[in-house]
């Protein structure tokens, strides 16, 4: 944790331009709702809702995203996680570590910009947010994480087996954007691509707990959503288990 | 002036022998580039059946500059971060004199150094985009205006490469910055909406300073018929002015960077 936060302030550089990089899709969005609203195609509560709603992706992304796979496959490529399997820790444990460690330093770096965001969150949610509604949100984020992490272990871990792992990390950028709503609110699309969804794992990582923070979901919805949530988290991490049980038995490397 | 053209065109053969050696990879990636585009043009659906405009755009238009961005997105994945995306580790590291001490152009070499072949189904499906949108519209090309837009493509692609290496500088002025060449590769993806979405400020920003609002609605305003005498000059001045710009941060950027002992 203490290596993270150190990391996060020597680079600084890097982490605003992986800040901007994230907040850049959004303000163009809004952008182009507000040309909407100007025109009058939309009415200014649908302009607030969709502001609110990529301004709150913004914030899952910066503190529920996870990009190991990159690093995970390279390091697997070339030999490097030899370090992790000659030293007494978890490979899997020490990167759920930094992960989290690097996500909460990320959101700090997000502190600053809170005051222009918590006016145009706060204008849709009128006074703000219940306690119900903090504590789904919270638990919601948290799946969210857990799923991103063993999503991200799983694809990085492919690359024991195929050499094109990077390209899955495309699908899953394909993924969020059609079934997770990071594109667009998923009210836009057809019912029947909804429901789809629904019942997918990306449902929860942006557009349920967006959703549950700005116009939340009736009471047997949220418990369906969990309930689906719960059971995608543990099918993830059975099959993460299971991979890198056969994946450690793939692994071979020269030097060290 | 040969040396550099015979050197272009080995760097593309090694590049193509790359891509052929590693056929899965070409093949996978060639199916993605696919996919991405046809969830580009669901999203457009998706958006345009809500709205019914963008911008001043109406669908058929919007599916014209889509096709345009498809093209024009080739030499931003293709060619300029396949090249550029290793320049800023080589300059925090200390590495770049392996480009410096080359009896050729620095800068003519960081540029020309890799291609990826897999972006080129992009062209194929962008011309079918734009065909699909000028039908829509219910417009023909003469052959005039076909070289007109081919040629306004070729001053955009050479813009998309001014403002991509002009983005990259302040490598050579912060300590580490290993993922600047991420900055323009995303926001590229804004040129594909039109500058009447933003409001005055920002679209004076994206016209002049930072001219992303003009790479791929100037091409797709010129079919539409409504690009100005003026616009058009504009364009070719810009494209110019970042070329120069970026030709001297390179080179002041050079004056500043120091080795690491190679």
């Amino acid at each position: 944790m203490k290596l993270a936060w150190q990391s996060s302030l020597v680079y600084r550089g890097e982490r605003i331009v992986w800040l901007l990089l994230e907040i850049a899709p959004a303000v163009l969005m809004i952008n182009l709702w507000q040309s909407l609203l100007r025109s009058g195609r939309i009415d200014q509560s649908q302009f607030s809702f969709l502001s609110a709603y990529y301004l709150v992706n913004v914030f899952i992304s910066r503190i529920s995203g996870v990009n190991l796979e990159d690093k995970l496959i390279d390091d697997i490529k070339d030999g490097r996680i030899s370090n992790y399997l000659l030293k007494p820790l978890s490979l899997p444990l020490s990167l759920f570590a930094q992960e989290s460690s690097w996500r909460i330093t990320a959101a700090l770096y997000l502190l600053p910009l809170m005051p222009f965001f918590l006016p145009l969150i706060g204008s849709f949610t009128g006074l703000g947010v219940t306690h119900w509604q903090g504590i789904f949100f919270g638990l919601f984020i948290l799946l969210s994480f857990l799923q991103k992490y063993f999503v991200a272990w799983i694809i990085g871990l492919t690359a024991f087996w195929i050499d094109e792992s990077k390209s899955l990390v495309h699908a899953r950028w394909m993924a969020e954007g059609i079934f997770g709503g990071i594109w667009l609110p998923l009210t836009f699309f057809p019912v029947w691509w909804q429901k789809i969804a629904s019942f997918s794992p990306f449902y929860i990582w942006y557009y349920f707990p967006a959703r549950l923070l700005l116009d939340p979901f009736p009471i047997p919805q949220i418990i369906k959503g969990m309930t689906v949530a719960i059971i995608w988290t543990l099918l993830l991490y059975l099959f993460a288990r299971f991979i890198w049980s056969r994946a450690k038995f793939h692994y071979s490397a020269v030097g060290g | 002036m040969i040396k550099y053209f015979s050197l272009f065109k080995k760097f593309l053969a090694v590049s193509w022998m790359l891509a052929m050696e590693y056929r899965s990879d070409f093949f996978i990636y060639t199916a993605i580039d696919i996919v991405w585009t046809i969830l580009d043009v669901v999203f457009f659906s998706v958006l345009l059946s809500n709205t019914q405009v963008i911008g001043d755009w109406n669908y058929g238009q919007a599916l014209v500059a889509l096709g345009i961005f498809r093209i024009l997105s080739i030499s931003v994945w293709s060619w300029l971060y396949s090249s550029f995306s290793q320049l800023p580790r080589l300059i925090s590291e200390g590495r770049l004199d392996f480009y410096l001490t080359k009896p050729v152009d620095s800068q003519f070499l960081i540029s020309v150094s890799r291609f990826s072949f897999s972006g080129l189904a992009s062209f194929v499906s962008g011309t079918f985009i734009i065909i699909a949108g000028l039908n829509r519209l219910g417009q023909h090309l003469s052959v005039w205006q076909l070289f007109a837009v081919i040629w306004l493509g070729l001053v955009a692609t050479v813009l998309i490469y001014a403002v991509y290496f002009f983005s990259l500088f302040p490598s050579f002025f912060a300590e580490r910055i290993n993922n600047i060449q991420h900055v323009f590769s995303n926001i590229y993806d804004a040129t594909k909406y039109p500058p009447q979405i933003y409001s005055p400020f920002w679209s004076r920003i994206l016209t002049s300073v930072f001219p992303l609002a003009l790479m791929i609605s100037v091409p797709a305003d010129f079919l539409f018929g409504r690009a100005s005498w003026q616009l058009l000059f504009w364009f070719h001045l810009l494209t110019l002015a970042f070329l120069f710009a970026g030709r001297y941060l390179w080179l002041a950027g050079l004056r500043r960077y120091s080795s690491a002992s190679s």
